[in-house]
């Protein structure tokens, strides 16, 4: 009997994000968006439901006159990231 | 890249892909904090060698002081610079350089007050050499290692070198530590992205 692959990860661009960001320290919306090669719009949603959900830590502040939006890894991220890659190693090697 | 559910093949091929590519981006432009700092020390040994060799006026050493005060804005602003991604290697390599600096100015300031029973230069070099070749490592880049790892026997030639040829020598050590492998690091990691 396989796990169930965790919803929230188990989506192209919130995969993407979290695989980026378990790699570094810290990522700003604009490399993540470059790298994603996704819209502002989508991306916002997006890193919005992996907040919520305790996977990303996201915060605000400026640089120059500009807003500066930084995305960091949580550490429940980075377990669920590591459940996510576990199960879909049963997967695969079924 | 949109919302959509994936295959459990897509998925891995997607974590492999992301990962391996966060890895290239990051590299890029590593070298500049190097080249400020062996640009800025290298300027600053020039002018003090040819301001005491022409005037005899030992107080002109207080312009060591500028390394710090040029090389730090200048190193931050270029730092901040659409900076837009922070690793783990770029926190340790800071670190690094904080401690490292931080000892640089504390001698620095001690062979103000107190007479060392040994060349300050020699101690900088040492302190210089070993960091140069921790970043190195840390950033896997063999010639800064190998560079410091040469430079920290090579600073006790500061023991045997007249006083008027060590400030010359001390922006030799910043040219082949810092500048020149500054150099190549940016052209290796632009090479890699092209």
């Amino acid at each position: 009997m396989f796990k169930e692959l965790d919803p929230l990860l188990h989506s192209q661009l919130r995969l993407a994000v979290v695989s980026i960001l378990i790699g570094v320290e810290s990522a700003d919306f604009v490399y993540l968006r470059e790298q994603t090669e996704s819209t502002a719009g989508n991306l916002s949603i997006q890193l919005d439901k992996l907040s919520a959900a305790g996977y990303i830590s996201v915060e605000k502040s400026f640089a120059g006159k500009r807003t500066r939006t930084t995305c960091r890894i949580t550490s429940t991220g980075k377990a669920a990231f590591e459940q996510y890659v576990q199960t879909l190693k049963e997967y695969i090697g079924k | 890249m949109e919302d959509k559910a994936l295959s459990q093949k897509e998925s891995l091929d997607l974590i492999t892909s992301m990962i391996q590519n966060t890895r290239e981006n990051v590299t890029r432009h590593s070298g500049k904090p190097f080249l400020v700092w062996g640009y800025t020390t290298v300027a600053v040994s020039i002018l003090i060698t040819c301001l005491v060799y022409f005037t005899a006026n030992p107080y002109w050493n207080f312009l060591w002081f500028l390394i710090p005060a040029a090389g730090a804005p200048v190193n931050r602003m270029l730092r901040n610079k659409n900076k837009m991604v922070t690793t783990y290697v770029d926190r340790v390599v800071q670190q690094i350089w904080w401690v490292m600096g931080s000892g640089v100015v504390f001698i620095s300031l001690v062979a103000f007050f107190i007479r060392l029973p040994f060349p300050v230069l020699f101690l900088i070099i040492l302190l210089i050499s070993m960091s140069v070749a921790l970043t190195g490592l840390a950033i896997r880049f063999r010639l800064s290692v190998v560079m410091g790892l040469i430079g920290i026997p090579a600073s006790l030639l500061f023991f045997y070198v007249p006083q008027p040829y060590q400030t010359p020598m001390f922006a030799l050590f910043f040219a082949l530590q810092m500048v020149i492998p500054g150099h190549i690091l940016n052209r290796v990691t632009r090479q890699r992205h092209v």
